[in-house]
């Protein structure tokens, strides 16, 4: 431990470690305003606050990877974090709101266009995606499946089963039509 | 990224143009977001079947206690194609662990269903932290944060590919089976010995920590002989210029994976200075109170999050974010 911790002493003036940390505050700059509006797409408008919050939980879990050399590869992993920030927030409030045995969140109501629809519980969304899924053709399921649930990428189903990427994206989107009007309750 | 066709969504119902923006999109493109907030803007039906498509897909987080589902996921699982006969392609171990996404598979072996070839393969990739990964031969890899290895074992061979990032490797010793790792177009040859691999913009090096490994370029003329490292030593190669090989710093090699900083009774100031080499979230300290705070202790390098979390447990102060990749250290009032 003495010895690490000497080594590491040796070298006070890295400057690849500060020329990381300016390029790590220079990408967060510039990519805090797309990923507010990635987190606006999914909440509507008017909640800032809320926003903001993601977005700064996004910046702390990707701090680490935020100075990667390649400007692409960085921005994509904050994207990917940002995604499963958005599916962690989503689980909080699922679990908050079993809790409390409260079907209908006011908060949410909020006039945004936020219906009724959007108040159904996830479990009873999901009863009715699984039903309409057994109606898909196999492969079509097979690689809705893989993709949202394994969390495979496009490109390792394509490999997986023998498709092109553009295939498996058409299979996405029949999936999604699908399963789409299969859970969406008439209003 | 941003050249790939688009398709035409004028004319379709919000919810089949929602099907495909969720699919075709990639929102980390400022472009292709651009042109899904022009669409969603569009027609307060196009955002509302967004939020649905949304709400639908989030509602598969549950999918894990959802036992309906388990038979279509292990049919899905099980299902191949005529074509995928390529030895990387079937992808088992995502390990996900720092970022939690979704779902984390379990690693699966040779798939049971279809024997068809005996090529077991495994992918495995780390997000923000190294993970150690054992081999199915008892082979070790630990990977950096950031890294992707694709493994495919044959009888004959045991071959790892480094997709990108950061790779050790000690290796089980079997001299009926070499244990190849490709790189860059390199393919490093070892029978029992542990080495690293290192791939990134600047190039591949691979550092020999034990025993002998071989660096050879497939299809080279004879003239390009392959390299053979001694232990201790580092073959660089970078875009652009010849190949070196020298000695390595080997203490640097070796530690990377376990990285540890020790402070026996240091002001919290100067514990702070030197975790933030290592990190890229920058702790900030303006309350000369807490700079003077006497820490004693060991810490891991590069997770300042962890470090402020554990600290605010300890003593009498608490981290509040201060812009984007900064957390202030204050008094806890």
């Amino acid at each position: 431990m003495l010895l690490e911790h000497e080594q590491f002493m040796e070298g006070p003036n890295d400057p690849c470690a500060s020329d990381r940390g300016r390029r790590a505050q220079a990408r967060a700059a510039s990519l805090s305003e797309p990923l507010a509006a990635f987190f606006r797409r999914r909440l509507g408008s008017c909640q800032e606050a809320e926003v903001e919050d993601l977005v700064q939980e996004v910046f702390v879990r990707a701090a680490d990877q935020l100075s990667l050399a390649e400007e692409e590869h960085a921005r994509a992993y904050v994207f990917r974090v940002a995604a499963s920030v958005w599916i962690d927030r989503h689980r909080r409030r699922q679990a908050r709101r079993a809790d409390r045995h409260v079907p209908f969140d006011p908060d949410r109501h909020d006039g945004q266009g936020l219906d009724l629809a959007r108040q159904l519980d996830a479990r009873e969304t999901l009863r009715l995606a699984t039903q309409a899924l057994a109606t898909l053709p196999e492969r079509t399921r097979a690689i809705f499946i893989l993709r949202r649930i394994e969390g495979l990428a496009v490109r390792e189903v394509a490999h997986r089963l023998g498709l092109s990427t553009s295939a498996v994206e058409k299979h996405m989107v029949r999936a999604l039509e699908h399963l789409l009007a299969h859970t969406r309750i008439p209003r | 990224m941003t050249d790939r066709m688009l398709s035409d969504l004028s004319g379709l119902p919000p919810d089949q143009a929602a099907a495909r923006l969720l699919v075709e999109i990639d929102e980390a493109d400022p472009i292709q977001a651009a042109r899904l907030d022009a669409w969603l803007d569009q027609d307060p039906a196009h955002r509302e079947a967004w939020l649905d498509a949304q709400e639908m897909l989030a509602s598969f987080d549950f999918a894990d206690e959802h036992r309906p589902l388990d038979l279509p996921r292990r049919r899905a699982k099980a299902l191949r194609g005529p074509r995928s006969v390529t030895p990387w392609l079937a992808a088992a171990a995502c390990a996900v662990a720092a970022v939690g996404l979704a779902v984390t598979l379990a690693p699966w072996k040779a798939d049971p269903v279809a024997p068809s070839t005996a090529t077991q393969t495994i992918d495995f990739e780390t997000a923000a932290q190294q993970r150690l990964f054992p081999m199915p031969d008892g082979s070790k890899a630990t990977l950096a944060p950031g890294s992707a290895l694709d493994l495919a074992y044959t009888a004959g061979e045991r071959r790892a590919r480094l997709v990108r990032g950061q790779a050790y490797f000690d290796v089980a010793h079997d001299a009926t089976r070499p244990f190849v790792v490709e790189a860059e177009g390199r393919l490093v040859t070892a029978l029992g010995t542990r080495f690293d691999v290192r791939s990134d913009s600047e190039g591949l090096r691979v550092a020999l920590l034990e025993g002998s490994v071989r660096v050879d370029v497939p299809g080279a003329s004879p003239a390009q002989a392959a390299v053979v490292l001694r232990p201790g030593q580092e073959l660089l190669v970078a875009p652009g210029k010849p190949e070196v090989v020298r000695q390595a710093d080997t203490i640097r090699v070796e530690t990377w994976r376990e990285t540890r900083l020790v402070f026996d009774d240091k002001p919290l100031s100067e514990v702070v200075a030197e975790l933030n080499r290592y990190a890229v979230l920058q702790l900030v300290i303006d309350d000369p109170w807490v700079a003077a705070l006497r820490i004693t202790g060991q810490f891991r390098a590069g997770d300042n999050a962890r470090f402020a979390r554990g600290l605010a447990k300890l003593y009498p102060v608490r981290a509040v974010p201060d812009g984007p990749g900064r957390l202030k250290l204050v008094r806890a009032d």
